[in-house]
């Protein structure tokens, strides 16, 4: 090429690069599930405009009709008749359930309830302690003669027992799946879903490159992974990190053992999940973190995710156990 | 004269310095007056959130807007209609009592929301975002 024609490359270049219009990212941040704030940016060009007013409405409802519906449940032992929404949700629950091999248990609720009044009272004598545990104990006893029965033709769900529906393990990975439907349906590619730092839907980033996702919690160590793609991808973190001391070398967190009924931190410090479906990584996220690695490696097979298990370590941050050989490392 | 002519050969030495100095301040006011009343950069698209009771009706955005359109907008109790021009928007009638959110004018600001309370109605303006490549998690 003559070098001449050098400047007027240059030229062209720079005429193209300033007729490119950047994307422009919309942002709906809404308190609906849990008290927790679901963040969606993304980029969906002319339809963005109805989107934000039906993600605004759709995640500020579905907090109001998951604490309605699971309110009505744990009332009465009579059919209740809920949306096909909630319906969906609670049948997944109860997938999980199975699939987790009882490691996910969506009828925790009274024992969850129960810890969960103790651990924020900040009412920390032995005599509360074995209050609750007590209580707690026969709560747990209830929910093997419990059982949730579910009908299709019409929505309803029937309760047997006296265990209580909780289906906090699950609502916010669910809610985070239909939004990523919806911003997908509006021909997004370029979209962060963020459910409170515990679950992520990605596709691509503003420059058409993958998401750097870093673990927190993890001491000195860090832990990058490249997630998102056209396809999007999903991850969810549980982490049993933020503990409190009940005595020496013993400690309790806010998740319960669905094995035991107990909040006492056993086993896995923090898991981190990677797949498609947030709902299904939320409840897998809360099963491995009592379940033993064995078993979580046959999941990975089974249901096509891919893990990180972390430990406690001596100092009380999450140590590497485990990590699924194909997670992209950043 | 010596003084005089001391005085001239100093203006006739500086007069490009004070050129430059007048050219900067009335660059840096101009940019001043520019930036309270516009707080986005050229390169941010300004969407306005249009909020009746808590819950946002609608957003447009004004940067793709080339020429003068209105919208209608069911508030509370009653309708208003908004005028938007490129990345500036009002309330140009409105069916309450005092007329304060026409008063307003066109906001052309984050920093200036229209308010109504009749109609329990609020304009406001908001830049595009941008995502963030990295994410903390856990």
């Amino acid at each position: 090429m003559k070098k001449r024609f050098l400047p007027l490359l240059a030229f062209s270049v720079f005429a193209l690069e300033s007729c490119s219009k950047p994307l422009t990212i919309y942002e709906v941040t809404v308190n609906g599930v849990f008290d927790t704030y679901i963040d969606c940016k993304y980029d969906v060009g002319e339809s963005f405009s109805s989107l934000d007013k039906e993600l605004n409405s759709y995640i500020s409802s579905f907090g109001e009709e998951v604490a309605e519906a699971t309110a009505q449940i744990n009332s009465t032992n009579d059919k209740v008749k809920v949306s096909e929404e909630m319906f969906c949700l609670i049948q997944e629950a109860l997938d999980y359930e199975t699939k987790t091999d009882g490691y996910f248990n969506p009828l925790l609720g009274k024992v969850n309830y129960l810890w969960k009044d103790y651990l924020d009272s900040n009412d920390d004598s032995l005599s509360f302690y074995e209050e609750t545990k007590e209580k707690s104990d026969a709560a747990f006893k209830e929910i093997k003669d419990s059982s949730l029965e579910l009908d299709r033709t019409d929505y309803s769900v029937k309760r047997k027992g006296s265990a209580e529906l909780d289906l906090g393990g699950i609502a916010k990975g669910y809610c985070i799946k239909r939004v990523k439907e919806k911003i997908l349906a509006a021909q997004s590619k370029h979209y962060l879903i963020n459910g409170g730092s515990s679950s992520l839907s990605m596709g691509l980033t503003e420059d058409d490159s993958s998401f750097r996702v870093r673990l927190e919690n993890t001491g000195t160590e860090v832990y990058r992974y490249l997630l998102g793609n056209i396809d999007s991808s999903t991850s969810s973190v549980l982490s049993q990190c933020k503990q409190i001391p009940l005595e020496e070398n013993t400690y309790l967190s806010h998740i319960v053992n669905p094995k035991t009924g107990s909040p006492l931190v056993t086993t896995h410090a923090m898991t981190f999940f990677v797949g498609e479906d947030s709902s299904m990584l939320d409840a897998f996220s809360t099963a491995a973190i009592f379940a033993p690695l064995d078993l979580i490696k046959e999941w990975e097979i089974q249901y096509n995710l891919k893990c990180s298990i972390f430990e406690l370590g001596n100092d009380r941050n999450a140590t590497l156990l485990y990590e699924n050989a194909n997670l992209e490392k950043a | 004269m010596k003084k005089e002519n001391s005085g001239k050969s100093f203006w006739k030495k500086h007069r490009w310095d004070f050129l430059l100095l007048i050219v900067l301040v009335a660059l840096s006011s101009t940019f001043f007056v520019f930036k309270i009343n516009r707080d986005f950069s050229s390169d941010e698209e300004v969407i306005a959130s249009i909020y009746v009771g808590n819950s946002l009706q609608k957003s447009i955005n004004l940067t793709d807007i080339s020429e003068y359109k209105e919208e209608e907008i069911v508030g509370l109790k009653g309708k208003l209609t908004l005028g938007m021009n490129h990345n500036e928007i009002a309330v140009i009638h409105s069916s309450c009592p005092g007329q304060e959110c026409v008063h307003e004018g066109y906001i052309r600001s984050s920093n200036h929301p229209i308010v109504c309370a009749y109609n329990q109605t609020l304009v406001i303006l908001k830049a595009g975002t941008s995502i963030p490549s990295e994410v903390p998690i856990g």
